[in-house]
């Protein structure tokens, strides 16, 4: 049982006007795969390394099970993590890089052989214990990083950025690996990407953040459905949401810009009630909730706009419609059998039951 | 298309730029009057009995065979080789102190870094004669007025006087070691020592088990390098005690010009300049052997 909680943590660096973290709060549950996502210099990184005790921690409480153990050594911490860059040692073997926490400890060299073993077989890295790092592939060492960490037995795993630098198709094999990886070991694990995408796929819970702050904690479907703002919104889905500043009159928004679609009766409802009436705010749309389908366009008739594709992309299942409406650029993600070329011109609906309203000024989501 | 490609000349093989050439060939021409013709020359005379000056004849292996029997000279290798082995040791284990020190996160780092790279930019006459001067006026002066009777002497007019110049061409030597581990310890990545860190490892096991089989292939650099200027030194010799007293300070290299020019064994010195070369290039490629097969083993 592991319970970890980061409570205001603050860090600041010397020479550095604001906080690089700031008011970092989380509460972690045993066994929770969490990711922290945003992008590069957002803070994900350096809270992680607060949690290794890598970085001391400015300001605020790091708890381990009851305890405060924001001065605690790193290796004290039982904890064990994966390096972006793999940090495996070159002057050792695969089974020494694994073995070498555990003979600094100490342990009997029968019980590190079985350790390291094992983990050389969940990882599929037995016949390579006596190879040096330099004599391995990328996806390799990675996994001998991560054998690194499973030999240490530890309480939290750790993982900085650890697929990115692999190539496409291995940084998917192994997102599979390590979420099979949890599910076995049945350990905390925190991991740090900058790709929603490992976010979304790998996680029980993601938090997203952004210039040092926490901008939501939730489960991937609530961040990618329900945004608490703009930020979020458009950081989570790929393409993508987009997003136009326009205003809310007679029950439709507009803005002036080639884009006028009605509100739904339930959406406009609570719009008025929130004073937006008559104001500005921010609308997005994802870009799988426009269609160009004959049902949804009949379906939806006071949503429809006429649009002319200027990029045309063809991606096996969906293809991405690079279109302009008036002055107004968006994306819509239609079914490939829509495929459509550019320079035509196309009618598309915006389901506005899924937009998303944001406030002008806040950003944060009118809910 | 067709005719196109029949067209194509034939393809050749790839024309190298006479740039090249021209950075490489006058200056090998040269490499070779003034350096190769020079060396083969007193390879040659080696085997005679000419003394600088006037007639010869080829006496064949009897300057190798006087060598050795000769005092001054076996001295003179006696001295080298302790004082190489001193040096060698002495400058590297102090090199690497420093530059762990300097590559830790300290104040004032490029500060320090460009004080210890000063010693390099001094020539060894220039800074064999300061310390002459600090060994000869300064020290005593300080000695006696502390009446600290082991510094009351000139060190250099003792036979303890080896041990000065170690210290000066330590001093000296310092710099450009220094500088090959600091860019060791500066290839070394960062991630490396926080995994370390996370593994529970000490200072010291994290510089003997991580960072000196890292920088190893710097280690080599460093030691062959050191070996080799140690054996051939002259300049901190020359500038601080001529070989003396007696001849207790005479390297190989002081021996092969002072008795080669003033002392009319120009034929015996070549002789041993010839060994002398044999001695370091054997001694250079058992130290590169040795060490490669280390690196082999650590990285």
């Amino acid at each position: 049982m592991v319970e970890i909680n980061l409570k205001h943590i603050y860090k600041e660096y010397d020479g550095n006007d604001s906080y690089s973290v700031s008011d970092f709060n989380l509460d972690i549950k045993d066994k929770e795969f969490i990711v922290f996502v945003g992008p590069s210099g957002c803070g994900k990184s350096t809270t992680l390394r607060m949690i290794a005790g890598l970085e001391d921690i400015s300001k605020g409480d790091l708890v381990m099970d009851g305890k405060v153990i924001n001065d605690l050594a790193p290796k004290d911490r039982d904890i064990a993590m994966v390096f972006q860059n793999y940090a495996l040692y070159p002057n050792m073997t695969v089974f020494d890089n694994m073995g070498f926490g555990l003979s600094i400890k100490k342990m009997p060299k029968d019980e590190i052989k079985k350790r390291v073993d094992n983990a050389a077989e969940i990882l599929g890295l037995t016949d390579f214990l006596q190879r040096k790092p330099a004599a391995l592939s990328g996806g390799q060492r990675q996994r001998v990083a991560l054998g690194r960490a499973i030999v240490r037995d530890a309480k939290l795993f750790l993982l900085d950025e650890p697929l990115s630098n692999l190539d496409a198709k291995l940084r998917v094999d192994m997102r599979t690996q390590i979420a099979q990886l949890h599910q076995r070991l049945q350990t905390n694990m925190i991991y740090v990407t900058h790709d929603q995408v490992e976010a979304m796929t790998m996680a029980d819970r993601i938090v997203i953040m952004n210039d040092g702050k926490i901008q939501q904690v939730g489960t991937p479907d609530e961040l990618y459905n329900k945004p608490t703002n703009k930020f979020v919104a458009g950081f989570m889905g790929s393409p993508s949401m987009n997003f136009f500043d326009a205003e809310l009159k007679n029950g439709r928004v507009s803005n002036g810009r080639g884009l006028d679609v009605a509100v739904p009766e339930g959406r406009l409802k609570v719009l008025r009630e929130k004073g937006y009436d008559g104001k500005k705010l921010t609308v997005g749309i994802r870009p799988e909730d426009i269609h160009t389908e004959q049902v949804a366009l009949e379906a939806m008739p006071d949503a429809v706009v006429s649009a002319k594709v200027e990029v045309s992309e063809f991606l096996g299942t969906d293809s991405m419609l690079y279109s302009r409406t008036g002055e107004t650029e968006f994306v819509a993600q239609v079914n490939a059998r829509d495929y459509h070329k550019p320079g035509e011109e196309v009618e598309m609906a915006f389901e506005m039951s899924k937009a998303h309203f944001f406030d002008d000024e806040t950003e944060l989501t009118i809910e | 298309m067709q005719e196109t490609i029949k067209r194509k000349p034939k393809r050749k093989g790839k024309k190298i730029p006479f740039a090249y050439y021209m950075m490489v060939v006058p200056i090998g021409i040269l490499f070779f009057i003034f350096h190769t013709i020079p060396f083969l020359r007193g390879v040659f005379y080696s085997f005679t009995d000419w003394s600088g000056y006037g007639t010869w004849k080829f006496v064949g292996l009897k300057n190798y065979l006087y060598m050795f029997g000769n005092s001054n000279i076996t001295h003179a290798y006696w001295f080298t080789f302790k004082f190489a082995l001193f040096a060698t040791i002495l400058v590297n284990a102090i090199a690497l102190a420093i530059a762990v020190g300097l590559n830790g996160k300290i104040k004032y780092q490029n500060f320090l870094k460009a004080i210890y790279f000063l010693p390099y930019m001094l020539g060894s006459l220039i800074v064999g004669f300061v310390f002459k001067f600090i060994f000869g006026n300064m020290l005593p002066s300080l000695g006696r007025a502390l009446h600290w009777g082991f510094m009351s002497s000139n060190i250099l007019g003792t036979t303890h006087a080896w041990v000065g110049i170690l210290i000066m061409t330590i001093w000296q030597g310092l710099a450009f070691n220094t500088l090959i581990y600091l860019a060791g310890l500066q290839s070394v990545d960062p991630e490396i020592y926080e995994a370390a860190a996370l593994d529970g490892v000490n200072p010291w096991q994290k510089f003997m088990r991580l960072t000196f089989p890292l920088i190893a292939p710097f280690f080599t650099i460093n030691l062959v390098l050191s070996v080799k200027g140690y054996l051939m030194v002259f300049d901190q010799i020359m500038a601080m005690t001529n070989g003396g007293p007696g001849n207790s300070t005479t390297s190989i290299s002081v021996e092969i010009y002072t008795q080669g020019f003033q002392g009319s064994q120009f034929a015996v010195q070549s002789a041993n300049a010839v060994v002398l070369f044999i001695v370091v290039l054997t001694i250079s490629l058992i130290q590169l052997r040795v060490l490669n097969k280390r690196e082999e083993r650590l990285g």
